[in-house]
């Protein structure tokens, strides 16, 4: 519910914003949600950090999609959607097989290795991609 | 793929067996849902130059042809396995549609609003996701 509600505010947001340090940020910010999940003992705080990942998770989408566009010419750009979209099946299938790590390391545990890994993964984010010059493929617009 | 696993893991109870239901998920996203994706952006961009519409035949089809698949997910008092089955080609077939649909968003928005319609698409689908959920039971 949040990360739905939110995608509205997070897109407008990407529009105007570095994409580049938003898309690094929120995704340092929400690996930081699951380190905190992992120290969490409450129902309410596991709660106040699910949420935040949503709101820090909904800037992904709407900032990868718009920095693809600009780094990929329309001939290929659906290719490039397709990676990006492949990408989070290979997230989904990973989070399913992550019910072993719960089964053997805990759940905490499993949220701390799941955080530190999204930890890395924003650094390479913020250090390797380039924000391009927005709408430099764009032709017709309505 | 929300509604379908909390459909499946509640429906065959296997709450006991979340390892065993996790592993399968994986599998059936994995060698059905990646090589969807994959193989609908390569198609549309190959044939965008034959016909413009390829990418909005391709995200109403594959859309279209989950309803059939969907039914049978929900609607068949078969084993887990058999629904299995059904889920794996439902992946296979159908989960190919958001690329083009977001390649449509990224060409026809002004560059202003391009992020602004990716949320507001994203924003749509994550409605429809927990409104399903619900619906499904």
């Amino acid at each position: 519910m949040v990360f739905g509600t939110l995608v509205l505010f997070t897109g407008s947001l990407a529009d105007r914003l570095n994409r580049r340090f938003l898309l690094g940020t929120c995704a340092l910010l929400w690996s930081g949600t699951s380190i905190a999940t992992a120290y969490s003992n409450t129902f309410v705080m596991i709660c106040i950090f699910r949420m935040l990942l949503g709101l820090f998770e909904s800037a992904t989408a709407p900032s990868a999609y718009s920095l693809i566009a600009d780094y990929f010419p329309p001939e290929t750009r659906t290719t490039a959607n397709a990676y990006f979209a492949g990408c989070i099946f290979v997230g989904t299938a990973l989070s399913s097989v992550s019910t072993v790590m719960v089964g053997n390391l805990g759940w905490s545990l499993t949220y701390l290795i799941v955080g530190i890994y999204g930890c890395f993964a924003a650094m390479l984010v913020l250090i390797f991609i380039q924000e391009p010059p927005r709408g430099r493929y764009d032709v017709a617009k309505v | 793929m929300t509604i379908s696993a909390f459909y499946m893991i509640s429906y065959f109870n296997y709450y006991n067996q979340q390892v065993l239901f996790g592993v399968v998920q994986a599998a059936v996203i994995l060698l059905g849902g990646l090589p969807s994706s994959l193989i609908a952006g390569k198609i549309s961009d190959k044939y965008e130059k034959v016909n413009y519409r390829t990418k909005s035949y391709l995200a109403t089809g594959l859309s279209l042809a989950g309803v059939p698949l969907f039914c049978l997910l929900f609607l068949t008092h078969g084993n887990f396995w058999s629904s299995v089955v059904i889920l794996f080609f439902e992946n296979l077939l159908c989960e190919g549609w958001m690329a083009p649909s977001i390649a449509m968003i990224q060409q026809v928005i002004d560059v202003k609003f391009k992020a602004t319609a990716v949320g507001v698409f994203f924003f749509s689908t994550a409605i429809a996701q927990t409104i399903s959920t619900v619906v499904v039971g």
